[in-house]
């Protein structure tokens, strides 16, 4: 009986959150026994860190001038969306921080972490839910230290870094996709990924400038794409 | 259009686990599973013959590649299975139909306690020796191996029924090439201790409900041990590379 009644929250919980996405998402639960405040949290996660933490950040609609702004927000988490079971704090600078830390994921779940973030306010409170799974919203950052080098044979040697926000390169290895475009060209041309963190480009134009950027995602297709580096540019010289 | 078969239909796959599974109240003994004449089947099917096989002299040039080649191709073999299961799990979950099939549906774990977890934090993770690290990977595809056939004696549509055939066959391929890795680097294979065989008994009160409840878990879990396979084979694979040798792995788009 127990079990049934949790698989009917568990099922309402998913109706009514049927809005909510992972990664971003604001759903509307009501206050208990509270006037409902003005506004909800907005609230997103990315995983840049994996696996050592998730990285979540919030921001309140626009309140009118007039209205009080909260004061304070209670950021907790729990893994699954089940009523029974503990929850953690998602860990904040101040109460009043609009963002926190999620430390020691658990890999490999498809049971989702489900963020709670309540704001208080002086004239009520307003929570949002957001339901992840953290494979599912693994970003790195951009690579970094990328740099050019002219080689003989008309060829340029690129190199970069993982960023130093990925934590174990060595061992959650990443892949990566370069793309390049010489001055004056409409499109940027794209490098198929690749795992080394240098690259040769070959054949290109003698007095030529060329522009290029990489972009990094999980060796296992975890997650998503960075956003492409800084762009780092070189100029192709006679005799080089 | 996956190539026409190149064997004479049927081949019957060496038994790799020979677990007894539990289903309902009846005892199922894993036998041979023929392979339906699905190429690629026979292809993980004879992939899990040649990693028995010890050393061919003929293979071994200027010296023993090591370890290297086999657990390169089971990290291949991961990635290939990922992407079959997500076909799989498509038509699965269709079948099933809703709310199982639905995006967002996050139903609370429960009541599959006997699935293997690939769940793991990063200390517990990392520390892992390869030995263990190998024993839990053969371990979990030989329950979830034992738990798809179980499915594929229930399914109610030939579509169906030949989907979990061949994904079941490409797992039996990825056991042994799993157990050719342990037997390159000497390790056994592990053998059940009496009375600890899988067992996956629903109980006379299981509804409808519940058993599909139950279907879903364990397409989920399989999805989420070879998330971990594909980290665990890498960081072998980094492990057996010679330090002074730049290696270079160019993986192609490859639209998964």
């Amino acid at each position: 009986m127990a079990l049934r009644l949790v698989l009917v929250f568990a099922v309402s919980l998913w109706v009514g959150c049927s809005l909510c996405r992972e990664r971003e998402g604001a759903c509307c639960v009501p206050s208990t026994g509270w006037q409902q405040a003005s506004s909800q949290p907005r609230v997103w996660c990315q995983a840049s860190r994996y696996p050592v933490a998730i990285d979540c950040s919030w921001t309140l609609p626009p309140t009118p001038p007039n209205s009080t702004r909260p004061t304070s927000f209670i950021a907790t988490y729990r893994l699954g969306v089940a009523a029974h079971g503990e929850s953690w704090p998602c860990l904040q600078s101040t109460p009043e921080a609009t963002s926190c830390i999620i430390p020691d994921i658990q890999m490999f779940s498809m049971v989702p972490y489900v963020l709670n973030i309540t704001a208080v306010q002086p004239d009520g409170v307003s929570s949002s839910f957001l339901p992840f799974v953290p494979e599912h919203i693994i970003k790195p950052d951009p690579p970094e230290g990328v740099r050019l080098s002219p080689l003989p044979g008309q060829q340029l040697w690129v190199q970069w870094e993982p960023p130093q926000t990925w934590p174990f390169p060595e061992i959650f290895s990443l892949k990566y996709r370069i793309r390049y475009k010489r001055h004056g060209a409409a499109r940027f041309r794209q490098v198929v990924p690749i795992e080394a963190t240098s690259f040769t480009l070959k054949a290109v134009r003698p007095q030529a400038k060329y522009c290029i950027q990489v972009a990094a995602q999980d060796l296992t297709d975890y997650g998503e794409w960075s956003a492409w580096s800084l762009p780092a540019a070189a100029s192709m010289t006679l005799g080089e | 259009k996956r190539p026409s078969s190149i064997l004479p239909a049927p081949i019957w796959c060496p038994t790799l686990a020979t677990l007894p599974c539990l289903l309902g109240r009846a005892a199922l003994t894993l036998l041979p599973v023929p392979s339906t004449g699905d190429s690629w089947g026979m292809l993980a099917c004879l992939c899990t013959v040649l990693w028995q096989v010890p050393a061919v002299p003929a293979l071994n040039r200027t010296g023993d590649p090591g370890p290297g080649p086999s657990i390169q191709k089971t990290y291949d073999l991961t990635r290939y299975l990922e992407h079959q299961l997500r076909s799989l799990a498509g038509t699965y979950l269709n079948y099933l139909g809703p709310p199982f099939n639905e995006p967002d549906f996050n139903p609370p774990r429960l009541g599959v306690e006997t699935l293997p977890k690939a769940t793991v934090n990063l200390e517990v993770w990392r520390s892992l020796n390869d030995k263990l690290r190998l024993t839990q990977n053969y371990e979990a595809y030989s329950h979830l191996l034992c738990y798809l056939r179980g499915l594929n004696r229930q399914a109610a549509t030939a579509e169906l029924r030949r989907s979990l055939a061949h994904f079941c066959t490409s797992l039996q391929g990825l056991l042994g090439s799993i157990a050719g890795v342990m037997a390159a680097l000497g390790y056994p294979l592990p053998q059940p201790l009496p009375g600890t065989e899988p067992t996956w008994a629903p109980g006379p009160a299981h509804s409808d409900f519940l058993q599909k409840m139950d279907d879903f878990w364990l397409l989920k879990e399989l999805q989420t041990w070879l998330w971990r396979s594909a980290k665990d084979f890498n960081r072998l694979k980094k492990k057996m590379q010679p330090p002074a040798t730049a290696v270079t792995l160019h993986l192609e788009a490859r639209g998964f």
